[in-house]
C-alpha cells in the first residue's frame, strides 16, 4: 500500500541514489597541470592530475628541479673550468680515468651500480664505458664520420665495464685505464624520469605522465579514469604510428635507429653503437621496452636494440615484469607474450605482423 | 532401408534439389545482401526429413550441394563451403525440431531451417574470409529467413499432402 | 500455422530487430580513421590514404578478373567488379570506421584502419 510515509521514503532513497551517482561518476573535480622544460637535450613534458591546482604546480616544479639536478650530475659534455664541469660527477670520473678513484653522489653511484648489474644481465650489450667509441664516431658534432678501423680498434680496447671499479663503502668510482670514458646517454634520462616520478607519487596526485623526449613514465590515471595509451612511432615514417600500447604505473622507452644518424653514401650510421663491434647495431630498427622502473626501461631499450631480435626477445621474456616490442631490420614486428592484449598494432603494408 | 521404391524416390529428390540449387544460383538477386536466396532447394531436404528421417535429410542436403556446385563450377570454392555449412546446419535443425518439438508445423520447421541456413553460411564466410565484420549482415539474413522459410514450408506442405494422397510416404 | 510457429516468427523477428540496432554498437566507431585497408585472401594488398580533398581510382586483380576501387575524400567504394554477384558494388560508399565492403567470391575486404587516441608518443 502506498502510504505517504512510504512515498516519502522512496523519494528520499531516490534522491540519495542520484546524488551518490552524480558525485561519484559525473562530477569530475580533477584538474590538470602541464609543464614543459628543455632538459637533457630534449623537451621534457610533465602532466599532472589532482584536485588542487596549486599543489600540482608546486610538485611539478619539484620534479623538474630534480631532473635538472640529475642532468647536472651526469652531463659528460660540460666545458672544463666551468661550474657545470665541477658539478658533473661524470666529467670528474672521466678526467681521472687511469689515475685515481673519484667520490660521487648517491644518485650517480646508484646509476653506475645499475649499469654494472645490467652489463652482466645483458652479457655486455649495455656498457656505459662505450664513451671512447662514441667519440670517434662524433655523433652530433660537425665532424661526425665513419671512423677508420685502426681508430675504432684502439677505442674498442677501452670499452669494458669490468674495468670500472665501484667501491660501495667509500662511494667511489675508478676507471682503470687511461682514456676510458663513461657515457650515461643510455640511462641518465630514464633515471631522471624515474626520480621525477618518485617525487610526483604524492598525496593529491591522482595521475601523471612524464615524457622526456620519448622516455615515458605514467602514474595513476588521467582525468577520465581510463588507462594511459602510448603511441609507438613508426621508425620509417615520422608522421605515423606503428601502433599503441596501454601503460599502467610503468615506464615505456624506445630506442631507434632514426633518432640520431648520418648518411654516408647509401648507408645509415646511427648513434646506438654496439660495444661488441664498435659499429651501429644493425639488426633492429626500433625497440620499445615496458617495465616499472624508467631507468631500467632506458637501459633495456638500448641493450635489446643491440642484441639480435631473437636474443632480445628471449631476454625480455626471462626478465620479470618486462615487456618489449621490436621492429627488426627486416621490417617484422615482434613482441613478448605479455603484450598480447595490451598492444594494438596498426595494419600496414610495410611491416609484417603475425597476430597469433 | 534399401527398398527400390525408396531408392528411386530418393534419387528424384536429389535430382530435384540439385536442379533447384543450380536454378537459384543463376537467378539475379533482388537485395544487395550475400546469401539472400529463396532457398527452394530446401524443399527437398524438408521432404526427405518428413518422409524418411534425419539421416536421409542430411544425405539429400549434402548431395544436392555437392552436385549443384559441381554443375555450376564452384566446387570447393568459398560459396560451396558456405552452402554446405548452411545446408548441413539447417538439416540438423529441421530434423531435430521435427522429431522433438511437435508443436511446430512444417512451416515453423522450415522457417527455423531457413534462418539457421543463413546463419550457418555467415559463420563459414566469416571463418574463411577472416573477418567479424560480415556479421553486419546477420540481422537482415535472420529476418529474411522467415518469409523464405515460410514459402518453402508452404510448398513442402502441399507436396507432402499430395504425396500422402498418392500413398507414397 | 500453429501457435508455436507464430511464436517462432515473433521471436526471430525480435532477435533480428534487436541485433540490427545492437550490432553497430559493438563495432568500434568514434575512433579516428587513418587510412583504408584492402585485404585479399587474408593478406593486406593495399593501404589507401584518405586525404580530404583527394580522390583516386585503381584496379586490382580478383580471382576471375579485375575490380576497381574508388576513393573520394574520406569515402571508399568498389566501383565495378567482375565477381559473379557484385554485392560489393551494390554496397556503395563506406565512410565510418566499422563499416566494411566484402566481396565473398574474391575474398576481398575493405575496411578502415583506426587508432585509439594516444596520450603521448614514444619512439
Amino acid at each position: 500500500m502506498i502510504t505517504k510515509k512510504r512515498l516519502a521514503g522512496m523519494a528520499f532513497a531516490v534522491i540519495l541514489m542520484i546524488s551518490v551517482i552524480y558525485y561519484g561518476l559525473i562530477f569530475d573535480r580533477t584538474r590538470e597541470y602541464a609543464g614543459e622544460e628543455f632538459l637533457m637535450d630534449t623537451l621534457v613534458s610533465i602532466k599532472t592530475y589532482g584536485n588542487d591546482a596549486e599543489h600540482l604546480k608546486q610538485v611539478t616544479g619539484q620534479a623538474f628541479a630534480e631532473m635538472r639536478r640529475i642532468e647536472d650530475l651526469t652531463d659528460r659534455f660540460a666545458e672544463p673550468g666551468t661550474p657545470e664541469y665541477a658539478d658533473s660527477d661524470v666529467c670528474r670520473i672521466n678526467e681521472q680515468a687511469g689515475k685515481t678513484p673519484v667520490a660521487v653522489s648517491e644518485d650517480v653511484f646508484a646509476i653506475l651500480e645499475l649499469s654494472q648489474k645490467y652489463f652482466a644481465l645483458t652479457k655486455g650489450a649495455f656498457d656505459i664505458t662505450i664513451g671512447p667509441v662514441i667519440d670517434v664516431w662524433g655523433f652530433g658534432k660537425p665532424d661526425q664520420q665513419v671512423p677508420g678501423e685502426e681508430m675504432l680498434k684502439n677505442a674498442l680496447v677501452l670499452v669494458n665495464n669490468n674495468d670500472m671499479v665501484l667501491d660501495k663503502q667509500h662511494r667511489t668510482v675508478f676507471l682503470k685505464k687511461t682514456g676510458m670514458v663513461i657515457d650515461l646517454g643510455g640511462i641518465a634520462k630514464g633515471y631522471a624520469t624515474q626520480r621525477a616520478a618518485d617525487i610526483l607519487k604524492q598525496d593529491g596526485i591522482s595521475g601523471a605522465l612524464i615524457n622526456a623526449g620519448g622516455n615515458i613514465r605514467v602514474l595513476g590515471r588521467k582525468a577520465k579514469k581510463t588507462p594511459w595509451r602510448i603511441g609507438i612511432q613508426d621508425p620509417r615514417d615520422s608522421s605515423r604510428l606503428l601502433g599503441s600500447v596501454e601503460l599502467d604505473e610503468e615506464s615505456c622507452v624506445t630506442s631507434g635507429d632514426y633518432h640520431r644518424y648520418f648518411m654516408s653514401g647509401q648507408t645509415r650510421y646511427h648513434h646506438i653503437i654496439s660495444p661488441y663491434s664498435g659499429y651501429p647495431a644493425g639488426e633492429n630498427m626500433s625497440v620499445t621496452v615496458i617495465t616499472k622502473d624508467a631507468a631500467v626501461a632506458d637501459i633495456l631499450s638500448t641493450a635489446l636494440f643491440i642484441l639480435s631480435p631473437q636474443d632480445a626477445l628471449m631476454l625480455a621474456e626471462e626478465l620479470e615484469d618486462t615487456e618489449a616490442l621490436l621492429v627488426t631490420a627486416a621490417k617484422q614486428i615482434l613482441h613478448t607474450g605479455g603484450l598480447k592484449n595490451k598492444v594494438e598494432v596498426r595494419e600496414k603494408e610495410a611491416y609484417h605482423y603475425d597476430k597469433s | 532401408m534399401l527398398n527400390t521404391r525408396k531408392l528411386v524416390f530418393f534419387s528424384l529428390l536429389v535430382t530435384l534439389g540439385t536442379t533447384l540449387h543450380v536454378f537459384e544460383a543463376v537467378l539475379p538477386n533482388p537485395l544487395p545482401f550475400p546469401g539472400v536466396k529463396l532457398g527452394l532447394a530446401n524443399i527437398v531436404t524438408l521432404l526427405a526429413i518428413y518422409m524418411y528421417g534425419l539421416r536421409e535429410g542430411l544425405v539429400v542436403a549434402v548431395l544436392r550441394v555437392l552436385l549443384g556446385s559441381l554443375l555450376i563450377g564452384t566446387l570447393l570454392s568459398v560459396s560451396f563451403m558456405m552452402s554446405l555449412t548452411g545446408a548441413v546446419i539447417s538439416s540438423l535443425v529441421m530434423a531435430l525440431l521435427y522429431k522433438y518439438i511437435r508443436a511446430f508445423s512444417i512451416l515453423g520447421v522450415s522457417m527455423a531451417g531457413a534462418v539457421s541456413h543463413n546463419v550457418g553460411q555467415l559463420l563459414m564466410a566469416s571463418y574463411l574470409i577472416e573477418t567479424k565484420s560480415i556479421f553486419f549482415y546477420l540481422p537482415v539474413l535472420i529476418i529474411v529467413g522467415l518469409p523464405t522459410g515460410f514459402l518453402t514450408g508452404y510448398i513442402s506442405r502441399m507436396l507432402f499432402m499430395y504425396l500422402q494422397k498418392q500413398n507414397m510416404s | 500455422m500453429t501457435r508455436a510457429d507464430k511464436n517462432l516468427i515473433i521471436s526471430v523477428f525480435l532477435v533480428g530487430l534487436v541485433l540490427y540496432f545492437v550490432l553497430p554498437l559493438f563495432t568500434e566507431t568514434g575512433l579516428k580513421k587513418t587510412q583504408a585497408i584492402i585485404k585479399q585472401e587474408g593478406k593486406i594488398v593495399k593501404t589507401v590514404p584518405l586525404t580530404e580533398n583527394e580522390s583516386s581510382r585503381f584496379t586490382l586483380q580478383g580471382k576471375n578478373g579485375p575490380f576497381t576501387v574508388e576513393t573520394q575524400g574520406g569515402h571508399i567504394r568498389i566501383l565495378e567488379s567482375t565477381c559473379p554477384d557484385k554485392f560489393c558494388v551494390k554496397r556503395g560508399w563506406i565512410s565510418s570506421p566499422g563499416e566494411t565492403i566484402i566481396c565473398v567470391p574474391y575474398e576481398v575486404i575493405i575496411f578502415f584502419d583506426t587508432e585509439s587516441p594516444v596520450d603521448a608518443i614514444t619512439g
